[in-house]
């Protein structure tokens, strides 16, 4: 038993390596003197690091990611978390259509979407959102809300949810209270997870990004889009950031779900 | 007029008549035990008593007043899950307090009751835990504190005791029936398990396809059962049905009897029984002979028909064993004519 | 479901309204958009946009490279993820929440990133390119290419895979395993008689959504390629936000048959199978 375990053991942090590699390639460029020709670099420095933190460019990208993140995070819970909790409570085939709503990014790519919106919102029907950040905020809330829904539909599954309304009612409490005090805490790791996923897709997304807004609002994804090309050096550094951003981000929900199975 | 008065109550889902026609009276102070198989509508009636689930027609009332209409928050009634239904995001005093706080009961009354029931129910241990980290009997502890705590005019119990394993299931039920003596709460239990309702109960309903086929003491239930089909459903009757009878017995009767194995008694051949003792005999052969623990049960065979006979299991008594000749005498008082 | 009354019922609605508002404007309008625009021709009403892509060797060539890629990318995606997944499965449950979570990651990894990434270690002068040549294995390789996107898709294609794949495996328990062992199968014997048709309904999921993931990829392909490179996705794209060959309305015309080959193989397959829906 001990041999097999050992042999399990190889080939996961094999495929873990793997999984690691390219980013660990990405770092090692964004310190790298010269790479090139050579299997590993011929030194390392902090330069290109320095010299990207020096481009205006490069804070205003990271600005205005954060604002389509921050924005999205505060539109896309309000508005999705309580839709999902009253088809799950109240109305089955409200959640039914829900369950179809997982689905339908993989059958309508999000380059099909944006091309959607691109004809909707640059003014043929007298609004224009293309070019601005609400676009990108209101647009990620369809791909963002199964990302919502699978989490806190597999914790409401764990929960006798008909038998909960039944005795906080009869203890007198109204359906609001039952909501905000009970359901809602009970969801609250798939609620962290949601936003977690949420916040990785508004920081990765390039599709909606570069058809709807480009030039106009440059994100995180069109400066790199931008940078590609070059040296590549300033593009590794801001790929790391990234990539820094987004394991920060792994390591909150890491966090959150070994939590539960401790408890 | 009794405290809890139901009248008439009907429900029917589509076209299937949940319960029909039902009446009840509970009076303070007692518990009303309805037991039945499954599907037999019992937990529908609990829950339109509760104001869960609205009757087609019918009156409820709770301590003279017509709760028919009331919605299930205002009707002041307690109710304790099977499946314990209790908060998982709380702890145990949170629960606790959750029914008091909707009342807006000051913070100090609050803690003051929730500490009075965490006492009572000997749950101090395990005031701060979650739930999930209390045993199935904690947790049903629990669920009662949360009800009673709110000291409801009526308190309903589905199925309370029928996810817990044997032993927990004896050992809360005995509690139940001392706390209930205690503080003398009114209650409808709910329940399949005969056993529990005849232990339970001061009235027992037995409930079968949306009505009920005998309301009464237990002890008239036990040994009076109203119906073959109340019989069947206690369990352990010998039936005779009149062709056995006018066979073993050589007695008349239009309908079957129904005697309790343990009201037959089992005697040596040719034993001479007082003449007043009314009753009917009949000689029997030992079959099998399986030891209860407190009783002795003989399978006993006369002709066609097999005899279930219950002797208590008394140290030195002489046991019977199988393939010997025995009479079996029953008193008269022990047969149950089954008219229906 | 839980009874209620009128005024809670109405309620509860207008908590789902604005959600059911936001996806009836930012995802039912633009498909009908997109599938309205793409029945005009030169402002005309014609299905002239759809023929001029069917009889176009271009066009039909841009959807047998992403067929090629998709179908490709999803079976090495499942080829490694179902050995990864039923060892992962023998592992402690902390280590596979975090295998889990990592791939969740992973399998959002791509676009410039992931392109990026790939470029440096398999590039013109990349390390591997570089280890690889020096071991002879092989001769002139460019990443810039077909097999190019092969390789950088199968990584997330890998990685979303084993998402799909793993929630499946609960279906074969210890005591199925174990039964069979006692009767004397063996390991090989097992996954091929009983292991792998009790998944089976779950890998055919698996492989349409890995299938989907892949034909839908825009951001990768772009990033790693441009326009160059010959798939639906990229093909969509020139005609929208391209100079020379806007198109509008044949683009829209190429996504709806993007979305049409997309959706009849899911529709079949939740049809076929019922799968439940996979908890990525």
């Amino acid at each position: 038993m001990r041999d097999r375990s050992f042999r399990d053991w190889f080939w996961i942090g094999l495929l873990v390596t793997v999984q690691l590699l390219p980013i660990l390639a990405v770092f090692l460029n964004s310190v790298a003197v010269d790479w090139a020709g050579t299997i590993l670099p011929d030194g390392y420095t902090s330069d290109h690091i320095r010299n990207i933190t020096s481009d205006p460019r490069f804070t205003q990208s990271i600005i205005n990611s954060l604002i389509v993140a921050t924005g999205s995070l505060l539109i896309t819970p309000l508005i999705c978390v309580p839709a999902i909790l009253v088809a799950y409570c109240y109305f089955p085939m409200l959640d039914k259509c829900m369950a179809v709503l997982v689905i339908l990014p993989y059958a309508v790519p999000g380059i099909v979407l944006a091309l959607g919106l691109l004809r909707i919102y640059s003014g043929n029907y007298g609004i224009v959102l293309n070019g601005t950040p609400w676009v990108l905020i209101f647009g990620y809330l369809p791909l963002a809300a199964p990302l919502y829904y699978v989490p806190i539909k597999s914790n409401l599954r764990a929960l006798r949810t008909t038998e909960i309304f039944e005795a906080g009612r009869l203890l007198g409490a109204s359906d609001f209270v039952i909501m905000w005090r009970i359901i809602l805490p009970c969801v609250k790791q798939g609620l962290i997870i949601g936003l977690v996923m949420n916040f990785t897709l508004a920081i990765s997304d390039f599709v909606y990004a570069n058809l709807l807004v480009g030039g106009h609002f440059p994100t995180l994804q069109i400066f790199m889009g931008v940078l590609n090309g070059g040296s590549g050096r300033k593009l590794s550094v801001l790929i790391t950031t990234y990539f820094i951003v987004i394991f920060v981000a792994t390591a909150i929900v890491v966090w959150v779900t070994s939590r539960r199975i401790d408890e | 007029m009794s405290y809890v008065e139901i009248r008439g109550l009907s429900k029917r889902f589509d076209d299937t008549i949940v319960f029909e026609n039902i009446d009840l009276d509970v009076d303070e102070g007692t518990i009303c035990v309805l037991v039945g198989p499954s599907g037999c509508g019992k937990t529908t009636l609990l829950r339109a008593v509760a104001g869960l689930t609205n009757p087609d027609s019918g009156v409820i009332r709770i301590d003279g007043r017509d709760v028919t209409a009331v919605e299930a928050k205002h009707r002041g009634v307690g109710m304790v899950f099977q499946h314990y239904a209790l908060f998982p995001n709380m702890s145990v005093e949170q629960n606790l307090a959750f029914g008091l706080q909707q009342k807006k009961l000051s913070a100090a009354e609050i803690a003051d009751r929730v500490a009075a029931i965490i006492k009572l129910m000997g749950l101090e241990q395990r005031a701060k835990a979650r739930p999930a980290a209390l045993s199935g009997g904690q947790r049903q502890r629990v669920a009662l504190a949360r009800a009673l705590v709110l000291e409801p005019k009526l308190l309903l119990l589905d199925e309370p005791l029928s996810a817990l394993d044997a032993q927990i299931r004896k050992r809360l039920r005995d509690e139940l029936k001392r706390l209930q003596q205690e503080i003398g709460f009114t209650a409808i239990f709910v329940t399949h398990d005969q056993e529990e309702a005849m232990m339970l109960g001061d009235v027992v309903a037995i409930m079968q396809s949306g009505r009920f086929s005998q309301l009464g003491p237990p002890a008239d239930i036990y040994n009076k059962p109203a119906s073959l089909s109340v019989a069947e459903f206690i369990g352990d009757f010998n039936i005779f049905n009149p062709e056995a009878v006018s066979g073993l017995f050589g007695t008349h009767t239009d309908f079957p009897w129904a005697v309790r194995p343990e009201a037959i008694d089992l005697l040596l051949p040719g034993s001479k029984l007082p003449k007043r003792l009314a009753g009917v005999r009949a000689e029997v052969t030992i079959g099998s002979v399986q030891a209860l623990g407190a009783m002795v049960r003989y399978f006993v065979r006369a002709g066609q028909t097999s005899i279930k006979v219950d002797v208590l299991n008394k140290a030195g008594q002489q046991r019977f064993q199988p393939g010997q000749k025995a009479l079996i005498h029953i008193a008269k008082d022990s047969i149950t004519e089954m008219l229906k | 479901m839980i009874d209620i009354g009128k005024r809670t019922r109405l309620l509860a609605w207008l908590c789902a309204a604005p959600f059911l508002a936001v996806i009836f404007l930012f995802e039912i309008l633009p498909i009908v958009a997109v599938a309205s625009n793409s029945v005009f021709k030169e402002e005309v009403l014609s299905l002239g946009n759809y023929a001029e892509i069917l009889f176009s060797k271009f066009f039909m060539g841009s959807f047998r490279v992403s067929f090629a890629i998709s179908a490709a990318t999803a079976l090495i995606g499942l080829a490694v993820a179902l050995p990864a997944a039923i060892v992962l499965r023998r592992m402690p449950g902390r280590l596979q929440q975090f295998v889990l979570i990592c791939s969740n990651i992973g399998a959002n990894f791509t676009g410039f990133p992931l392109a990026f990434a790939f470029v440096i270690m398999l590039g013109v002068s990349g390390s591997f390119t570089l280890l690889l040549a020096r071991a002879g294995l092989i001769g002139d390789f460019n990443v810039y290419s077909t097999t190019g996107l092969v390789i950088v898709y199968s990584y997330f294609q890998i990685l979303f895979a084993i998402l799909l794949v793993l929630p499946g495996l609960a279906a074969i328990t210890p005591d199925i395993e174990e039964a069979a062992f006692l009767m004397g199968a063996s390991r090989f014997a097992f996954w091929w008689r009983i292991g792998l048709p009790i998944i089976a309904p779950n890998l055919a999921g698996a492989f349409l959504l890995l299938f989907a993931n892949a034909m839908g990829t825009y951001a990768t392909a772009w990033a790693l390629v441009g326009g160059s490179a010959n798939v639906v996705t990229i093909r969509i794209g020139e005609l929208t936000a391209g100079d020379v060959f806007s198109d509008p309305n044949l683009a829209d015309a190429l996504a709806m048959l993007l979305v049409i080959s997309l959706i009849i193989p899911i529709v079949i397959e939740q049809v076929v199978f019922r799968t439940r829906r996979p908890d990525a």
